[in-house]
């Protein structure tokens, strides 16, 4: 009677370990498919990220850090693992083949710092070419040409700026904005203009590639003495009407003419009484006011 | 420890009506007050947070965040709006564009000869559509040109008149001439039912001005699939692309939150006021507990003969003026929502009711259970104090 109890014992456990197996093997299994990573997803960029090259030479482990780049054309997916490559973004003048580019692998964890399983492709706007903006923690770097990344938070712009958009080096023959508007600017006209990114208490909007830019011919009040302003880029010393005269709006545009769908502010350290200069073409002339879609920028200053 | 029975401190109540009806009126008359300041707060609160619609946006003049009736746009701004940005709301080809003129004007009832301050609201038909929350409750839309206006539900709180004052077929004056009231709209929890509508054009004419004020617009939400619709931004990014308008856009909502952040203070104040009232309310509780507890002093001495600790004798003397306390809350909170809820009170942006709802309700009864905790604790510890044969021997 005992040994028949036993064996019934035995066979049961058995039973349970198969099981055991099978569930674990399935739930493997399942772990093929695509994460849910909407709550990783930020509507709003991460104002200083760095670009790869920079997040590759300083990132330390342990540190976090906020990039942007974009994925490769190519491979830029693992299959079956929540893990995709970040490129450096090239600049219009500064081409390097896409072998000698910087690296970033970002691994998309859990709150719990736990992998995730399963390919991202084609999950929240994340695919090849994509612009996206990492925030999350150094798991390695060779200092040289990759850097690991546990990441915590993405943003992927609905509509990222093409690669190339930014120039590493500003044309020394870009005119002053104030200096451009002495004539009239006219629809269609080719610029390269020069000017500090401000105008208004808000230069920038949230959401969208566009911002203003005012010229030298007015100074911002943190330039004159005893002012003590906030917010010194609105200008508020000169006049509507001045500042209106001295200053263009920049956008950057979809091939309908929209605005991308992306905020400004914080790409490459772009912030208030920033120094800009923008190549591009006039595009309206409304009233007073004169819009210039960009088809490069450099930061100057 | 042993506790002494809940029933001591029920019965202890019974000793004396008059001072249980004391205790039970005081607290009510504290804690109605308390309902009074924290209605008054959470109404305001409300009408503010309510105003607005969900995906309205509205543009005005730069600088004048703050308050709209200072703001002047150019007449042409809605036209240029409607035809620069995509995705703005439309039904059957008819945008949702509302251009508006708000202006504080003082307006007299006809009938009662009552003249106060009104916010007035320039509108066309146009405004039916982005201000959902409206409602035309009796009578119709005013016609330009013809001395109409249509009343808001509150307005007769704001010029401090019956409502029957107000009613259809009666008249208002301003501007120096009189004005048939061919309408009554509602828009339940806004500060937007305060208000009095007239058309535009009259309203232009009436404040002698050639400018509006703002352009309320309703978005189409955006839909990323499609690509359809419109979000703030797309308005923000058109204001930036044609600065010589000195246009700025903020969601309506958030117009009209920062307007409840503006009138902080005001909140502030109510509570404060709130505050020494249930204070003086205590000190006056704590007189009555300290003479009550006093004439105790001897029983309690015996309750502690008879093997009681101090801590449980305590707990019993909170218990008793707690239920005291609580009753009176009670009362109050009965009486708050009966006689309180929804009395309109005039501000200077219009009016709004009162709100005692459960978050008041809940604020008034804590009031009332602190009130009983805070009022007995300072007398029964020192009705606690004497040692057992001191306090058996006091008179």
């Amino acid at each position: 009677m005992r040994q028949a109890v036993r064996r019934v014992a035995v066979i049961a456990v058995a039973i349970c370990c198969v099981a055991w197996g099978v569930a674990d093997s399935l739930a493997g299994h399942a772990g093929d498919r695509p994460p849910d990573i909407a709550g990783m997803m930020k509507p709003e960029l991460f104002p200083g990220a760095v670009e790869v090259s920079e997040a590759v030479a300083k990132g330390k482990p342990g540190e976090m850090i906020a990039l942007r780049g974009h994925v490769p054309a190519k491979d830029g997916f693992d299959a079956s693992r929540a893990i995709f490559r970040l490129e450096e973004t090239p600049t219009a003048d500064g081409v390097t083949p896409a072998s000698d580019r910087p690296v970033a692998t970002v691994r998309l964890v859990s709150a719990a710092g736990e992998p995730l399983k399963g390919s991202v492709e084609q999950q929240q706007r994340l695919k090849a070419g994509a612009e996206v903006f990492v925030l999350g923690t150094v798991r390695s770097g060779d200092g040289k040409a990759a850097v690991e990344v546990d990441a915590v938070a993405l943003h992927v712009p609905r509509g990222g700026l093409p690669p190339g958009f930014f120039l590493k080096e500003a044309d020394p023959a870009a005119k002053d904005v104030s200096e451009a508007r002495t004539q009239p600017l006219k629809v269609g006209q080719d610029v390269t203009l020069r000017g500090r990114i401000g105008g208004g208490t808000s230069p920038f909007v949230a959401g969208r590639a566009i911002f203003t830019i005012v010229g030298r011919a007015l100074t911002p009040c943190n330039e004159k003495p005893d002012d003590h302003c906030g917010t010194p880029w609105d200008y508020c010393c000169d006049s509507k009407a001045e500042i209106v005269a001295n200053s263009v709006t920049v956008q950057i545009a979809d091939p309908k003419g929209q605005p991308l769908r992306t905020s400004m502010k914080g790409r490459r350290g772009l912030r208030e009484l920033s120094e800009v200069v923008v190549v591009g073409k006039v595009t309206a002339v409304g009233g007073e006011g004169v819009v210039v879609t960009a088809t490069s920028i450099a930061v100057a200053r | 420890m042993r506790l002494i029975p809940f029933d001591y401190a029920v019965r202890n109540l019974g000793r004396s009506p008059l001072r249980l009806a004391l205790s039970v009126g005081g607290a009510s008359v504290v804690v109605l007050l308390v309902i009074v300041a924290a209605g008054f707060v959470r109404g305001m609160e409300l009408a503010l947070a309510t105003t607005g619609g969900r995906h309205n946006v509205m543009i005005l003049g730069a600088g004048s965040e703050e308050s709209v009736e200072r703001s002047e746009i150019p007449a042409s701004t809605p036209s240029l709006l409607e035809a620069s940005v995509p995705g703005i709301r439309a039904d059957a080809g008819v945008a949702y564009v509302s251009p508006e003129v708000h202006a504080m004007m003082p307006v007299e009832c006809e009938s009662t000869g009552a003249a106060r301050q009104v916010m007035m609201r320039g509108v066309t038909p146009a405004a039916s559509l982005v201000h959902e929350q409206v409602r035309i409750v009796e009578g119709r839309w005013p016609i330009a040109g013809q001395g109409e206006v249509m009343i808001g539900a509150a307005s007769a709180t704001v010029l401090g008149v019956p409502s029957a004052a107000l009613a259809v077929g009666g008249r208002v004056r301003f501007d120096g001439r009189s004005w048939e009231i061919v309408g009554r709209f509602a828009s339940p929890g806004t500060i937007v039912e305060a208000e009095t509508w007239i058309p535009l054009a009259d309203l232009l004419a009436a404040s002698r001005r050639e400018t509006i004020s703002c352009v309320i617009v309703t978005l189409q939400p955006y839909d990323e699939a499609s690509g359809e619709g419109a979000e703030f931004a797309d308005i923000d990014a058109f204001t930036k692309t044609r600065p010589d308008l000195e246009l700025v856009a903020m969601p309506e909502r958030d117009y009209y939150g920062a307007l409840a952040r503006f009138f902080g203070p005001v909140r502030l104040v109510a509570w404060l006021t709130a505050a020494l009232i249930a204070t003086g309310g205590l000190l006056g509780g704590l007189n009555t507990m300290y003479a009550a507890f006093a004439s105790r002093i001897r029983e309690l001495g015996t309750l502690q003969a008879l093997g009681f600790r101090r801590a449980a004798i305590l707990w019993s003397m909170v218990q008793e003026s707690t239920l005291a306390t609580t009753a009176g809350s009670l009362l109050a909170c009965a009486a708050g929502v009966w006689l309180l809820d929804g009395v309109a009170v005039r501000f200077s942006m219009g009016a709004f009711g009162l709100v005692v709802d459960q978050q008041v309700i809940l604020v008034a009864l804590a009031s009332g259970v602190a009130l009983g905790v805070a009022g007995t604790l300072p007398p029964a510890v020192r009705c606690l104090r004497p040692p057992i044969p001191e306090a058996l021997k006091a008179a």
